[in-house]
């Protein structure tokens, strides 16, 4: 815009305008541009030699300026002339550098996305509330004894925080007065306060302690919920948090910022895995007095160590461990089978030496094996003899040939096998069974007495596509009873869903389907063909259909019409559509076409959405 | 089998500030400290009124919201999985710490694990991979060691402090 349209912009003010605001955002949002309206000097200067212009820009009370370019003077004049001005907002400007909103009675500030800002300033007794979003700044604090609500973040998802660099004068009894300059916080430099914007901007610096009103018992239970070092962190909060952790009876070895690390790489140095080791050691020789109820190892750790495994393994189960977990995968979707650490018969019998063996295995109630290699034996013994064994995982065995789960008494309720190459057969009669994974290849699965079972997830992993038509078959008399149903990475042909789908699922609620179509199938790509109708069977029941991977083949367009017709009680129907990364643009292309189409089958009452 | 027939029961709760509460019975029998109320009063008439000395109105409410959303999540059996998820992000957005902190206290006092677990579970995730600084500031700890005695406890669990970048 030019000064000269913008000349009108001196009438309001001479009206004794209370609140003014400036929004020239094209949409929701914006970014900083040098196109945008700049509130120049010159217009300013306009401004000023107007009649009255003095008197009458007292009265402002609120100013918001969005998408309006504007230095650091002019926002001080209105700061400084207008003493009634107690909300001030500037968003996506080019107001640059060094922001000092020293002022005695603004009580809202607010700074939103001004990228060329660097350093805040703010001084002013009567503030309430700070805002800012944007990138990193520095921030100098002072004089502020009312300020109660700051909320600062990036605003930039998925970030999940900005650093934003906050200084504080000394003294700073001012921020809070009943704890003492002395008890303030020193140092509160790279505070990452984005969370603060979840919390309704209340919360976090009115520095009310309102942590310690909450009894012991619920802070252990907090702690418990943490890794070991974040765990042993909270001892130097504060002197009632220095021995709380040692409360807690979880002992979680996982390290999320060394797991990235040696994730992207694959596979961890042995120096990495010696100083693994030496940790946990360490933390179980520093709590060998307590319990252990949770314990849990995540590392890329081998055969090489087992005599470290094996003992963390005893240790637990020694002292009573409810729910185990090893997980030794090298990288986060995969192993590579070789030499990997096996629970093994000598092992297994050194366990039972422990006294009270079979009262101490008893507690157990989860356990959880990844990368572990174990064999039917050893699994049979913990499934028979542990009565409170609720959840059992088994992830990438590869000495696992069979899997037997059989007998009227077996309280688990939750079973997880995956990605066992070697596994051909399992079998399945349990009553309290509610849900049943499987991810792999191609077995013989035989589920009887499972009266329970609602929740069946049967897939292939990236690696091996499984064959949906036996798998199919075998949980065929179940489906009846089923409420959720996940068909994931599926290998599968047309004839298979026609025998598969038209089956009576009357309880089931949400169906979540992947095809990975076959090439022959693959060639009808874009072309047209008529919408075989299956037999009318309602699915009563079915809220949440997903369709994983929709590429818009034939079949899995006559597969979604179908569901949309024969659902009555559908209310959302997900397409999730193929990733760039691992198909051509042609296939997204027809993907995006297939949607269209399916959009005309939709009914009002069902949300379509795509992703 | 007189109960067959009969509309569903209501079980009264009254606040520690005085408000009464009418609250079907499912839900009410999620507080255990309710139902081993009336597991001890077995003959209690059915408009017996439960006191809650230690809870008020305020965080009681948000407390039957919670429990009446999960018992109608559990009937329509594990389904819901994403739905809970939804639902729970959805209740623990609006509230401030201080809400939380009331809510924590009363779902403790009333002894209703699922709903506890769901609490301290939403301030562990918001401590998740932060430093000693963010934490204190977050709950509004004052740290009360001398500089000494914090370095003396630091050094003490020195492995802890490895790989974080406390600045």
């Amino acid at each position: 815009m030019k000064v000269s349209s913008i000349i009108g912009f001196t009438e309001p003010w001479e009206r004794k305008l209370k609140e003014f605001e400036l929004n020239l955002s094209p949409y929701g949002g914006s970014g900083y541009h040098a196109t945008h309206y700049t509130f120049s000097h010159e217009c300013f200067n306009i401004l000023l030699r107007c009649s009255n212009y003095l008197s009458s820009v007292k009265s402002l009370k609120s100013l918001c300026l969005e998408v309006v370019n504007i230095t650091q003077e002019i926002v001080e004049f209105f700061i400084y002339n207008c003493p009634f001005l107690d909300q001030l907002r500037v968003a996506y400007s080019n107001l640059s550098r060094r922001v000092v909103g020293s002022s005695t009675q603004l009580k809202h500030f607010d700074i939103h996305k001004c990228d060329l800002i660097e350093e805040v300033e703010i001084s002013d007794p009567s503030l309430l509330s700070f805002k800012y979003i944007g990138n990193e700044i520095k921030l100098h604090v002072d004089n502020v004894p009312l300020l109660l609500n700051v909320s600062m973040g990036s605003g930039w998802w998925p970030w999940p925080w900005v650093p934003i660099t906050l200084t504080y004068p000394e003294p700073i009894s001012t921020w809070a007065a009943s704890k003492g300059p002395e008890r303030a916080p020193r140092n509160w430099r790279n505070m990452y306060l984005i969370n603060l914007l979840d919390t309704k901007n209340k919360g976090i610096l009115d520095l009310e302690d309102w942590v310690s009103q909450l009894p012991d018992d619920i802070l252990v239970n907090v702690i418990s919920r943490l890794t070991v070092n974040e765990a042993a962190r909270t001892s130097v909060l504060a002197s009632r948090w220095k021995c709380l952790w040692t409360c807690s009876t979880t002992l979680n070895f996982e390290d999320p910022q060394k797991l990235l690390y040696v994730y992207n790489l694959r596979r961890a140095s042995d120096e990495e895995r010696c100083k693994y080791i030496g940790w946990v050691n360490r933390v179980l020789e520093l709590r060998a007095d307590s319990n252990i109820n949770e314990f849990r190892i995540r590392f890329d750790l081998k055969d090489l160590h087992k005599s470290a495994i094996n003992h963390w393994i005893y240790t637990a189960i020694d002292k009573g461990v409810e729910k185990l977990e090893l997980n030794l995968k090298p990288y986060n979707e995969g192993v590579s089978y070789i030499d990997q650490y096996t629970f093994s018969e000598k092992f297994f019998n050194k366990l039972k030496t422990i006294p009270h063996f079979l009262s101490s295995v008893n507690a157990l109630r989860s356990l959880r094996l990844e990368a572990v290699n174990i064999t039917k034996e050893i699994l049979k013994f913990f499934i028979y003899n542990c009565p409170f064994l609720e959840q059992l995982l088994v992830a990438y065995s590869s000495t696992l040939s069979s899997f037997k789960v059989v007998g009227s008494s077996i309280q688990l309720k939750s079973l997880d096998i995956q990605c066992c190459h070697l596994l051909e057969e399992i079998e399945i009669s349990a009553p309290s069974l509610v849900s049943f994974k499987y991810i792999g290849g191609e077995i013989k699965l035989h589920l009887t007495n499972v009266a329970q079972l609602v929740d069946v997830w049967i897939g292939g992993s990236a690696f091996c596509v499984a064959r949906i038509r036996n798998l199919i078959y075998s949980i065929k008399s179940i489906l009846p009873q089923l409420k959720t149903l996940d068909l994931q990475k599926y290998r599968s042909t047309m004839e298979s869903i026609h025998d598969f789908l038209p089956c009576t699922l009357p309880k089931l609620r949400q169906l979540t389907i992947e095809i990975f179509v076959g090439s022959s199938d693959r060639s009808l790509i874009g072309r047209r063909k008529d919408i075989h109708r299956y037999e009318k069977r309602p699915h009563q029941h079915l809220k949440v259909v997903e369709l994983v991977g929709f590429c818009g083949f034939p079949v899995e367009l006559e597969l979604a019409i179908n569901l949309l017709e024969n659902a009555t009680l559908l209310e959302r129907m997900i397409v999730e559509l193929p990733s760039a990364s691992t198909w051509s643009e042609r296939i997204r292309e027809c993907a995006r076409e297939s949607t269209k189409t399916l959009t005309d089958y939709i009914p009002p009452a069902v949300d379509l959405v795509t992703h | 089998m007189s109960k067959l027939g009969q509309a569903k029961r209501i079980i009264f709760l009254k606040t520690a500030d005085g408000q009464l509460f009418e609250v079907d019975e499912p839900v009410a029998m999620e507080f255990e400290i309710v139902k081993s109320f009336f597991d001890e009063n077995e003959d209690a008439a059915d408009d017996t009124v439960v006191p809650l000395p230690n809870v008020s109105a305020e965080p009681l409410a948000g407390i039957i919201e919670f429990c009446k959303a999960h018992v109608e999540f559990r009937a329509n059996g594990a389904a819901g999985k994403d739905e809970v998820k939804k639902f729970n992000a959805e209740y623990i957005k609006e509230k401030s710490n201080e809400q939380l902190k009331e809510l924590i206290l009363a779902a403790n006092y009333l002894n209703i694990k699922e709903m506890l677990d769901f609490l301290t579970e939403t301030i562990a995730n918001r401590l998740k991979n932060k430093s000693v600084e963010y934490v204190r500031a977050f709950f509004g700890i004052e740290n009360d060691f001398t500089p000494q005695e914090e370095e003396a406890v630091r050094k003490e669990y020195e492995w802890a402090f490895e790989g974080v970048d406390e600045d």
